[in-house]
């Protein structure tokens, strides 16, 4: 029998049951529905996370440790030391920045600079980490999402960019007050002492005008490296030498120590390719420091969005399997008052497996009705959480938020696929038991 | 040969443990172009012997061939094509799928047999003017009385051309003057050459049509009986 008619007794028979087709389709609708929504809500956050991370070309970027966060990564890797002898490694100094900036393929270098700092406004101060930056991270998450005021023009100025958070906590409620106000950095340094009941150390008062407040952004998408109070890199440099505060201090006196003068947290270092990566990685390492790529993190980053999603998967897929038993049970039930039907049909020369694929193809249209419905169900589903939590992250001061969920091609056409699949096998049992009916036997009931 | 021949033919079934035979060492021959009456009490064996012939079901033993074919040998896909190419049944609850139009359940055997959509609805029209029924071919079975759907079954055991046309009890369920009506068109396919096979518990009103019976009792072959042309002459113009 053509194809062509199989369908029209298929379509015609689930015509002929309107309620027990819709209540069919409604269980592989719920289970399709929920299957899009919860793999889309999985896509969504591998998209923000690991997409924002590939968009920060951070596979052709990697940090070189100082010391101190050396260690700390050591120990996170639970790596044992390798830098036995520390006084053979060379300092994170400017002269390494222009040795690492010689090597071939490499696009920039920026030292990092981050110290501890003092706010303050109107009597009200707040405590936090500066960062020293120029206008060539302005490209980079968070500072590429800033709506309030600006970024950073230049290396140089009485500029500062703070965050939402910092800003209200100087009292500048809404943030976007604080844009053209000054506010003072205060920050510690040494000094000479004339006798022993004087402290070694002073605390420097510098103004800076506010030109922009950055937002507060989920975590998705924050960068692991950029984040916090910003002034420029030339503002920032002679404050971080003089500052005492936090692990730089620790950090300088033990280099002093060491003879090797004050270093740098780490050294941020851009290639061209990831050739160049993996060659000036090599090459750096070779000089006993250690380096970090977050490129290194991307496969742990991706074995975790991947247990993620075939969990939301198996909770979707267990909602289908419970759905393909309901079409089963729907054909069986369908195959023993179809008897004599299925009797005629075979007596006037439908074969075997004709009559199977009649069967088959009722299944598949559940599936593939029910697949469409689920995948528009699961598509407006997930649009009305988003509207809820876009609500709910906006009454937490967080304005921008990403698309959660997302609804990659794979997604949409696996959902369908899915379920055409999920019924077909649901309707092999009970096609097989339409295609044995003994046609003297069905027709002799009828 | 062209016709059909059986050759102790035996369909038995084990009910609780006892084997019954339905059929046990039948053997006759029907000439291509006859029309031939099976007569018996109810349980004689006549229905299995019909389901044998239509290949709906396998004999125990013996041997059935129709057109040199033997039936116990072919596959089930086999005898899927047998029943949709050589033989055209008839029943006597006529078996319309009760959702089909008359001339849905005509072109249903063609779509069966693969014929095209075009090709089907045409013939399945010449079909149901052949018994009279081209303004019911939209009405389902069930806006159809018992001898129209019983003209619907004739059209349906045709569509496909088949050389036997099988018909267990085709009268049984219609009154004496629809039943004349059937036996009419049984009586022009038989004159336009078609063998037919007729199971019967009515031999009165069959005698007038068919050139031959056949007896069965218990299963058995009883008795052949000729029935005369000047009878069925007399007959047929009563």
């Amino acid at each position: 029998m053509p194809w062509r008619d199989v369908f029209q007794i298929a379509f015609r028979s689930v015509g002929q049951a309107r309620l027990r087709f819709t209540l069919t389709c409604l269980g592989v609708l719920i289970a399709i529905a929920t299957l899009v929504a919860m793999v889309s809500f999985g896509a969504g956050l591998r998209e923000q996370t690991v997409g924002n991370l590939e968009v920060r070309e951070v596979f052709t970027s990697f940090q070189i440790l100082g010391s101190g966060r050396a260690q700390t990564l050591r120990d996170y890797r639970e790596e044992e030391s390798s830098e036995t002898n520390q006084t053979e490694r060379p300092s994170l100094n400017e002269s390494l920045v222009k040795r690492v900036s010689q090597l071939a393929g490499v696009v920039s270098v920026q030292e990092d600079i981050r110290f501890p700092a003092r706010l303050e406004r109107n009597g009200k101060s707040y405590l936090t980490r500066i960062r020293g930056a120029g206008p060539h991270v302005a490209p980079l998450s968070p500072y590429s999402k800033i709506t309030q005021g600006r970024f950073l023009t230049g290396t140089q100025g009485r500029e500062i960019v703070l965050t939402v958070r910092v800003a209200r906590r100087l009292g500048f409620d809404p943030p976007e007050t604080s844009l053209g106000q000054t506010i003072d950095v205060l920050t510690d340094r040494l000094r000479r002492v004339e006798s022993e009941d004087e402290l070694p150390f002073e605390t420097v008062r510098i103004p800076f005008d506010v030109v922009g407040v950055l937002p507060r952004l989920l975590v998705t998408q924050r960068n692991p490296f950029y984040r916090g109070v910003v002034i420029p890199l030339d503002e920032a440099r002679p404050l971080w030498k003089q500052s005492l505060s936090g692990r730089s201090a620790l950090t300088a006196v033990i280099s002093q120590e060491q003879g090797r003068g004050r270093e740098f947290d780490s050294v941020d270092v851009r290639v061209k390719d990831l050739v160049s990566l993996e060659n000036v990685r090599k090459e750096v390492e070779s000089w006993g420091l250690t380096t970090f790529a977050i490129a290194d993190e991307m496969k742990r980053i991706q074995e975790a969005f991947m247990i993620l999603e075939v969990i939301l998967s198996v909770l979707g897929t267990i909602a289908l399997v419970v759905a393909s038993l309901g079409i089963a049970n729907v054909l069986v039930m369908s195959v023993l008052e179809r008897r004599k039907v299925i009797g005629i049909m075979k007596a006037i020369g439908g074969t075997d497996a004709d009559v199977r694929r009649i069967f088959l193809v009722e299944a598949s249209l559940a599936g593939l009705l029910g697949g469409l419905l689920g995948l528009l169900a699961g598509w407006g589903l997930t649009r009305i959480a988003s509207v809820f939590i876009v609500r709910y992250f906006a009454r937490n001061g967080i304005l921008e938020v990403p698309e959660l969920f997302a609804y990659p091609v794979w997604l949409l056409a696996g959902a369908v696929a899915f379920a055409v699949l999920f019924s077909l096998l649901s309707g092999v049992l009970p096609a097989n038991r339409a295609a044995r009916v003994d046609p003297v036997e069905a027709l002799r009931q009828g | 040969m062209t016709g059909l021949r059986a050759e102790n033919l035996t369909r038995s079934y084990t009910l609780g443990g006892n084997t019954i035979n339905a059929l046990d060492g039948v053997s006759f021959e029907v000439r291509s172009g006859e029309f031939l009456g099976i007569v018996g009490r109810s349980g004689s064996g006549k229905s299995t012997l019909l389901n044998l012939l239509a290949g709906l079901d396998r004999p125990t033993s013996g041997f059935l061939w129709i057109d040199d074919r033997n039936l116990g040998e072919m596959t089930p896909a086999e005898l899927a094509w047998h029943r949709q190419r050589t033989v055209g049944i008839v029943f006597q609850s006529f078996h319309l799928v009760p959702t089909m139009t008359a001339r849905e359940n005509v072109e249903l055997a063609m779509a069966f047999a693969g014929v095209g959509s075009g090709q089907r609805a045409a013939r399945a029209s010449d079909l149901l003017d052949t018994v009279s029924l081209a303004d019911r071919a939209t009405h389902l079975p069930a806006e159809l009385s018992g001898g129209e759907q019983q003209r619907v079954a004739i059209a349906r055991a045709l569509a496909n051309s088949p050389g036997f046309l099988l018909a267990d009890e085709p009268t049984g369920n219609l009154d004496s003057s629809t039943a004349e009506e059937i036996l009419g068109i049984f009586q022009n396919l038989h004159a336009q050459g078609h063998t037919l096979i007729c199971v019967t518990h009515e031999k009165e009103l069959f005698s007038s049509y068919v050139d031959r019976f056949i007896r069965l009792s218990d299963g058995r072959l009883d008795s052949e009986e000729n029935v005369e042309s000047a009878s069925k002459n007399e007959s047929a113009l009563l």
